[in-house]
């Protein structure tokens, strides 16, 4: 059910969003530094990173709960960086979903089509219709304490929604629920965005939920975006070792280049072992770099399998994850090697103590200059 | 709050000592106010305890004396407008001072304070020397204002601290929505901290309500507050009129009390649900 | 793209340091309420202040007089006696009813708290005449003294230093027993219990522990009530015979009797500073939030 079949829509849409140069300094600190970010009409959006990345600032300034020291907000092409929050036309979950207490649901949900002066008539079937599309119908009259998290989050959402604002921002609204509501509630927010056709921008810390939702995500660290691309190519062929460290799990392993040409490169690591890699990225020997290999691309091969990169070592733990394990190797070489296997129970599962060979492909290895990073 | 279990319970003795001791304390607080009532009723000239016959004389006597009723006006006039204009700056303030931090809050919040703290008849003889140069001795309008620096700390520190449990964010909230400043603070704010408004405003009425010393000074002789009616009334003639009019000040007292209680309750319950409703 | 942003300096000036750009238009709600108390509390004081130092004529004799004459020192020195006295007076009557309002529950505690808070509630006016009425020549006391035949004649009971004493204790009272039950009603009795499991008796644990866990409560109450003893007036005025004079009771005279506004003023501005420096010590000593929290 589409919000432009409903008679009184006001036939809005997501707009596009664009930040340019923003940044924020507080006293003691700099939080966001010379930001620049677009975004698509309709798109999700995601900001990923750790606590104190800036992310949750990047989003109260959008909000306008905070003054940047720089720079510019467009929404729809519009600047609205001088503009007060309750003229930016944004919708805003929040993590602890701010529900009005001394209202109803219905009366939640109202409130930002009565700040707008609708008509009564209009209010009564908006809210209504929000109240469905998150399958709350019959709880209007309900006051927020007597509803459960879930439901909570559901109304804070609706009430962000029902305006249908150009944009809709959502600072981790899904870290309070417990995992099978929060992964349920995952999907909704996306069917809710699709049929809506709206803006969002999203905040998180938790990848997982940033690569199931996103169509593209960006991953900030210290203030600065790293990379904003989707999010298997995020996942696929990080471009910093931040964001090969933060998505997933990674074999982290520095060593120089031996020798590159256009379609192959060899790294020695520091212990001696030597990583063959296809996508050079135009260095050359001499080189210092980092390798990330992530665990679940490295098999353990068979006694006469063969692989672009073999490696022998001893398994030093085995630790069980229920739908795989999780495997410590020592290399021959030194290193110590992580290798994520799907837990098949037929009895070849490798076990502590045992000799085994390792193999990954070319296209398993990422490459990124040697920099003073994380 | 414990249980009670939790404390483990005296035995017999210490607990006939405390019990007994407590007893006698509260007898001495309550005794003097209650005797006060039996006399308003009785029918001699006499401050006689117990008193001999029962009347309602003194009761008519207050109703007709013009200058007891006036006095009675004239401190309700003062007391609601004095509360009033305290409720307005000190909710005011106290929002000012939620939540923000600036060089010298502590000596600003000091300052918006001390009224509680400075002793009354310094302040009573400042505000007649100001006052009877500016020919406010005697005003309402003095008064007012007077009673208003009274009670403006109550308010200020009723609505801080209601405030305070009040989650910042459902004002963002608000504002996100397309709520101007002014409209937040009226569907949201307001009716939140409204219990601790209330609270600071009864507190504030009763600085006005019983204030003495300040009346002495400033309220003039035809204008009297009901305080200084009654001050006159025991320096010289002691006559059993200021029963009457002390046992319906007791009265008074009683559902002030009652009212704030249970505000007190109300606001706890809200503030209780709204905790809950974090998640 | 405004360039006067982008160019905009990445460090923060002092004052936008001091006055972050999201909080500055909340300050404006302060206004109000700070210059009301400037106009009409801070510049009266002010201005007895200065009137202090100059009426009738300029300079600090009124100060000097307080100083060295014999009958003013003496007045200071009793009404901070009489403030003392009543002090310790509430404590020792006041800790054992916030002692039992901290350990009941339920109806109990409610009336109590009732029977503590409705005099605190009623009109100082009221109080004070009670005790009038109590200890006059006709009242309570002396007619049942007589009645017990254990006088022939009234006593001279009101109009003395014993009843400005009791009567202030009976209004200071609540003013003691609440701060003192507050600080009560956090104490964890997991602290008490494991005093209790450490070997020590009832009496020692309460001696070693519960009592100092109190001290904060005990010495906010404390303060205050020798603050507002300090500035008493009504009721040593009405109790108090003509040889009980309190400081506010001078300052009074000085001013209704005989128009000494610059004395006045000066017995005023001593007292004002006087109970500032009370104030400032016993921040000092304890830390001021456990005060503000007392007061609460």
């Amino acid at each position: 059910m589409a919000a432009a079949e409903l008679p009184t829509a006001l036939g809005r849409r997501g707009a596009p969003v664009r930040l340019e140069g923003l940044s924020k300094v507080f006293a003691d600190a700099v939080a966001v530094a010379d930001l620049s970010l677009e975004v698509g009409a309709g798109e999700f959006l995601t900001l990923l990173g750790p606590s104190g990345s800036g992310k949750s600032t990047t989003l109260l300034m959008i909000a306008g709960f905070l003054v940047p020291t720089r720079g510019e907000i467009f929404i729809g092409g519009v600047p609205i960086t001088r503009k007060p929050p309750h003229e930016r036309d944004i919708g805003v979950v929040f993590q602890s979903y701010a529900l009005f207490p001394h209202l109803t649901v219905f009366d939640n949900v109202a409130f930002p089509l009565k700040m707008r002066n609708l008509p009564a008539a209009q209010i009564a079937q908006r809210v209504a219709y929000a109240l469905d599309l998150i399958r709350l119908e019959g709880l209007g009259r309900r006051y927020p304490h007597q509803l459960s998290g879930g439901q909570q989050q559901r109304v804070a959402l609706a009430r962000a929604m029902v305006f249908e604002p150009p944009l809709l921002l959502m600072d981790e609204p899904l870290g309070a629920l417990d995992r099978k509501l929060r992964e349920a509630m995952q999907l909704e927010l996306k069917r809710l965005q699709r049929t809506l056709s709206l803006t969002v921008i999203y905040v998180t810390h938790d990848q997982e939920e940033a690569l199931t939702m996103s169509d593209r995500v960006a991953v900030m660290n210290r203030g600065r975006i790293e990379q904003v691309a989707s999010p298997e190519e995020i996942y696929e062929r990080p471009r910093t070792p931040f964001v090969a460290d933060f998505l997933g799990e990674s074999n982290s392993l520095g060593g120089t280049i031996a020798r590159a040409d256009a379609s192959r490169f060899v790294v020695r690591t520091s212990a001696g072992l030597e990583v063959v890699g296809c996508e050079g990225h135009g260095m050359t020997e001499g080189h210092e770099v980092n390798l990330a290999i992530r665990p679940e691309q490295i098999v353990f091969l068979g006694p006469d399998e063969r692989s672009d990169n073999v490696a022998e070592g001893v398994v030093e733990d085995a630790v069980y994850l229920g739908e795989a394990v999780r495997y410590l190797v020592r290399l021959k070489s030194g290193e110590l090697l992580c290798v994520k296997r799907q837990n098949r129970r037929d009895g070849t599962d490798p076990k502590a103590g045992q000799p085994v060979r390792l193999g990954w492909s070319t296209d398993a290895v990422i490459l990124h200059p040697a920099r003073q990073q994380q | 709050m414990s249980a009670d279990r939790e404390w483990e319970s005296l035995g017999r003795l210490p607990q006939l000592l405390l019990y007994g001791a407590c007893g006698l304390v509260l007898l001495f607080l309550m005794a003097p106010i209650f005797i006060v009532i039996p006399i308003s009723f009785s029918d001699s000239l006499y401050l006689d305890f117990p008193p001999r016959g029962f009347s309602l004389q003194w009761y008519r006597r207050f109703l007709d004396s013009e200058e007891w009723t006036a006095a009675f006006w004239t401190s309700l006039q003062a007391g609601i407008l004095a509360t009033l204009l305290a409720c307005a700056l000190g909710t005011a303030a106290a929002l000012g001072l939620a939540r923000s931090r600036f060089p010298g809050k502590t000596l600003v919040v000091g300052f918006l304070v001390s009224p509680m703290i400075v002793p009354v008849i310094v302040l009573a003889i400042a505000l007649y020397a100001v006052y009877a140069k500016m020919k406010l001795v005697g005003s309402l309008f003095g008064l007012v204002l007077a009673h208003a620096a009274l009670g403006l700390p109550f308010v200020i520190v009723t609505v801080s601290a209601t405030l305070q449990r009040v989650d910042e964010r459902l004002e963002h909230a608000a504002l996100s929505l397309g709520a101007t400043p002014l409209k937040a603070f009226r569907h949201v704010l307001f009716p939140l901290i409204r219990p601790g408004m209330i609270a600071g405003a009864v507190f504030a009425f009763i600085a006005s309500w019983d204030d003495v010393v300040i009346a002495l000074f400033i309220s003039g002789t035809r204008s009297a507050t009901l305080p200084k009616r009654m001050w006159e009334g025991l320096r010289s003639e002691i006559d059993p009129t200021i029963a009457a009019v002390s046992t319906l000040l007791v009265a008074l007292s009683v559902a002030l009390m009652l009212v704030v209680e249970l505000l007190r309750r109300r606001s706890a319950r809200l503030a209780a649900s709204a905790q809950y409703a974090e998640g | 793209m405004t360039g006067r942003d982008l160019a905009a300096p990445m460090v923060l000036s002092s004052w936008e340091r001091r006055f972050p750009a999201e909080g500055r238009a909340r300050l404006l709600l302060l206004l109000p309420a700070l210059g009301f108390l400037l106009l009409v509390f801070a510049y009266p004081l002010w201005s007895i202040v200065v009137r202090s130092v100059t009426d009738p004529q300029p300079g600090f004799g009124h100060y000097v007089q307080i100083a060295t004459v014999d009958v003013y020192l003496r007045v200071f020195s009793s009404t901070f006696s009489l403030a003392l006295t009543v002090t310790l007076a509430t404590f020792v009557l006041g800790y054992p009813v916030a002692y039992a309002l901290a350990r009941s529950r339920g109806l109990l505690q409610a009336i109590l708290v009732m029977l503590v808070l409705l005099p605190f509630w009623t009109s100082l006016l009221v109080r004070t005449y009670a005790w009038m009425v109590i200890l006059g020549r006709y009242g309570v006391v002396n007619k049942t003294l007589m009645a017990l035949g254990l006088t022939d004649e009234p006593i001279r009971l009101l109009h003395t230093g014993l009843a400005t004493h009791i009567g202030m204790v009976h209004i200071l009272l609540p003013f003691m027993i609440l701060p003192i039950w507050s600080v009560m009603a956090r104490i964890d009795p997991a602290l008490l219990m494991a005093a209790r499991s450490l070997g020590a008796s009832q009496l020692s644990a309460f001696v070693r522990v519960y009592f100092p866990l109190t001290l904060p409560g005990v010495l906010a109450g404390g303060l205050f009530v020798f603050i507002l003893a300090l500035g008493f007036y009504i009721t040593p005025a009405l109790l108090g015979g003509p040889s009980d004079l309190t400081i506010s009771m001078l300052i009074a005279q000085q001013v209704s009797e005989l128009l000494a506004w610059g004395f006045a003023s000066a017995l005023a501005v001593t007292l004002l500073v006087v109970t500032l420096v009370v104030i400032l010590l016993a921040g000092r000593l304890l830390g001021t939030e456990k005060i503000w929290e007392g007061l609460k």
